[in-house]
């Protein structure tokens, strides 16, 4: 069926490139060992950018809804932005397909240096399906696409995986290999499981791992770069090199080059709108503020390029054994089968990850973060969706709905450190209690929790939520919260600039960032849908451009690289003329075409939510003590969301707007009186 | 401070005119700068938070997201 759909798709696909720089597509049959190429036609870049837009093109095209979501029919679809690899901090690319945890649109966003090489070795997408009939790597050099058997890597995880890649393929990674790749947690189809593109970085949400796992693909290796030829060559130079000063001489690029996002953490502690506890409380300990990690922080790295280097490294060695309870975690680990010490360096934590295993599981130290951090690095564990998943079921375990009966003798209580790492070992492999956490959405469709647990799940679309940011205050990341096509999260469209005093206290100024007038009053309603469909917008172009949020304009600064850093370079690049208003179209039919698909696979406007609890529970302190959502403003502001963003009532583009993008999208276009019923559900929309 | 700075506002004019680099970088485009009082961060109204003998006021990166 897919070869059917690949087939009919490619007859529509360029034979040659459509400007300069443009790399191919690479269609992989991975059953059958065969790959076909092409390139995206320019009426569709024109539409859709790259990245992760242009994957939508592919997934919308392939997507069979009959199927399910680790079907080898279903395709696991690579892109890379169509300027990564070519500005600095454009080292990004995206991992779409139909999420095996959320059941609705995975698509992931992701750095280090796979993508960049990918668009370096003249590639821009990789349309992956079928299943391997034996573990399969992927590896590409000069362009060129081999298959190799990766029986010999079957079962390793990272750690182990990238010394053993790079003495193999003869490489160094930030040098002249890169990878993405799963741990066992990926092929054993764990749906917190990410695709680690390198010792930290991951494709995070939707269990991205677990669809690569499906396809029995185990890694896909690239060894050195060419050289693109630019449109206007002379004139990228010059331009990236201020692009670079533009957004290192802002004061959210000083800080993520001397911090990383660790720094993220003390803002929502003093808001009282840090998640702790799986949302029971909002507010945690001083001692993860990021200058408490400084100590464990021997140096800084970054992504393919990047001058911003907002990755920490750490080192806890300097605690132990002296931590008892960190010696105690390593004999523990020891006991399990494991090399305890192996954790005690690494990569990271992103905010993230502080925020999940650290208030949100109760855990107060650095160190002990860090630890765990880096058994979820080792594991590749997508740490948002493994650290929502194990403090629901530690909540449900307070609430005496899970006893030590259903967890296999486990006493989950908050802050057990021995507890959550044996967990993280027993989830990855699937093994004891660690497969309700494995189950991800469907613990409790598949035995593992008794009914009624769903309430207590922090989710919406039936993902975890992406950050720890406890949304109950601010109602315009409530609303982002809720309208995110990729479920329950802050990175496709959160107004970040909410949380500034000085633009809520200058309203003009505020009005003028986004166009029209948005309620300077972080708890109001008004107006909040106009600020979360810019950012929705200026984010999706990023991603499409390849660039990293923390670089693309309104994510925490309005100074930094927007559309019209963006549209220079592309024209120098690619030689394709996109005006400001162009783009910022594109990013209005990424918006579309993800609802399209959403809506394909039964997604409708009761979805686009938040959590009962945010609505019920009101915050117990702080400064907006009491604050809460309120749930007929909140349906109110989402109607104005729709109307604002040409959706009709149930958060699909309107019919004008969907016949446009269906004859760009598919090629043609039919149009019904009525909506037909939902093709997987059956029910009328 | 060892005078009386009655709100935020009269706290950020007297540190103004202490410092004026940091006067400059408050007011700049791009600044990131938030008000934290008594460990409790404040995201509007900052010039008129009223302040009390003892308070401990903090100036903070206003982001989020990450």
């Amino acid at each position: 069926m897919i070869r059917e759909r690949v087939d009919r798709l490619l007859a529509r696909l360029a034979t040659e490139s459509q400007f300069p720089t443009q790399g191919r597509t690479l269609f992989v049959d991975l059953e059958r060992q065969a790959v076909r190429e092409a390139y995206t036609p320019r009426s569709v870049v024109e539409a859709f950018l790259g990245g992760r837009g242009v994957n939508m093109f592919y997934l919308a095209n392939l997507l069979d809804p009959s199927l399910h979501p680790e079907h080898p029919d279903i395709p696991l679809v690579y892109g890379s932005g169509i300027a990564t690899g070519i500005i600095p901090s454009a080292s990004r690319g995206n991992l779409t397909s139909w999420s095996p945890d959320s059941r609705i649109l995975m698509d992931s966003n992701a750095g280090d240096y796979f993508a960049s090489f990918l668009r370096l070795n003249g590639i821009d997408h990789l349309v992956l399906y079928g299943r391997a009939a034996n573990p399969t790597l992927l590896f590409i050099e000069g362009g060129a696409l081999t298959f190799r058997d990766a029986t010999p890597y079957a079962g390793m995880n990272n750690v182990d995986l990238r010394a053993r890649v790079a003495q193999d393929f003869d490489g160094r990674w930030g040098g002249n290999l890169a990878m993405i790749n799963i741990g066992e947690a990926g092929e054993r189809g764990v749906r917190v499981a990410g695709v680690m593109t390198g010792p930290k970085s991951l494709h995070a949400r939707g269990g991205t791992g677990a669809k690569m796992g499906s396809l029995n693909l185990k890694a896909i290796v690239i060894r050195g770069i060419t050289k693109l030829e630019y449109a206007h060559p002379e004139s990228v130079p010059p331009k990236n090199r201020d692009i670079a000063r533009q957004f290192m001489s802002t004061g959210v690029g000083k800080i993520l080059h001397e911090r990383g996002t660790p720094f993220l953490y003390k803002p929502s502690r003093q808001l009282w709108a840090m998640g702790t506890k799986n949302n029971q409380e909002t507010v945690w300990v001083p001692d993860l503020d990021s200058e408490n990690f400084d100590r464990f922080r021997p140096s800084m790295t970054g992504c393919f390029r990047c001058p911003v280097n907002c990755r920490p490294m750490n080192d806890i060695t300097s605690v132990y054994p002296s931590d008892p309870e960190l010696a105690a975690l390593v004999a523990h680990v020891d006991a399990l089968g494991y090399d305890g010490k192996r954790y005690l360096t690494g990569d990271g934590p992103e905010y993230v990850t502080v925020g999940k295993f650290g208030p949100n599981m109760g855990v107060k130290k650095p160190e002990h973060v860090i630890y765990l951090n880096n058994i979820c690095n080792d594991l590749g564990l997508d740490t948002a969706g493994t650290g929502g998943n194990l403090s629901w079921a530690f909540e449900l375990y307070q609430r005496g709905l899970l006893t030590a009966k259903e967890t296999g003798g486990l006493r989950l209580e908050w802050g057990d450190l021995r507890v959550i790492a044996e967990l993280l070992f027993l989830t990855a492999k699937r093994e004891g209690f660690g497969r309700a956490i494995a189950a991800g959405s469907r613990a409790v469709d598949e035995g593992f929790y008794p009914p009624g647990s769903e309430k207590y799940r922090m989710a919406v679309k039936r993902t975890m939520q992406s950050d720890p940011h406890d949304a109950r205050i601010l109602k315009a990341f409530a609303l982002g919260l809720a309208v995110a096509t990729r479920g329950f999260d802050h990175l496709r469209n959160r107004v970040t600039l909410e949380i500034n005093a000085r633009i809520n206290d200058d309203p003009a100024y505020k009005a003028r960032l986004y166009g029209g007038p948005v309620s300077g009053k972080p708890n109001s309603y008004e107006g909040k849908e106009l600020a979360v469909k810019v950012c929705e917008e200026v984010y999706a172009v990023g991603d499409a451009v390849g660039m990293c949020r923390f670089t693309t304009k309104l994510f925490n600064s309005p100074s930094l690289p927007g559309y019209g850093e963006f549209r220079e370079q592309i024209r120098n690049a690619t030689g394709l003329d996109l005006s400001e208003e162009h783009l910022t179209a594109i990013g209005a039919n990424i918006r579309g075409i993800e609802r399209m698909i959403n809506a394909t696979l039964g997604v409708t406007r009761k979805d686009d939510t938040v959590p009962d609890r945010w609505f019920e529970e009101p915050i117990k302190g702080g400064p907006y003590t009491g604050e809460r959502v309120d749930r007929v403003q909140f349906d109110a502001m989402l109607t104005r969301f729709y109307d604002l963003c040409k959706l009709n009532a149930e958060g699909v583009p309107t019919v004008d707007w969907r016949e446009e993008l269906n004859r760009i999208v598919f090629g043609y276009n039919v149009t019904f009186p009525g909506l037909l019923p939902n093709p997987r559900t059956g029910r009328s929309r | 401070m060892t005078e009386e700075v009655p709100t935020v506002g009269h706290l950020l004019d007297r540190l103004a005119a202490t410092y004026p680099q940091l006067a400059r970088a408050m007011e700049s485009e791009d600044s990131l700068v938030n008000v934290a009082i008594n460990e409790e961060m404040f995201l509007e109204g900052i010039r008129g938070l009223p302040l009390k003998s003892g308070d401990r006021v903090e100036l903070i990166q206003a982001f989020s997201g990450g």
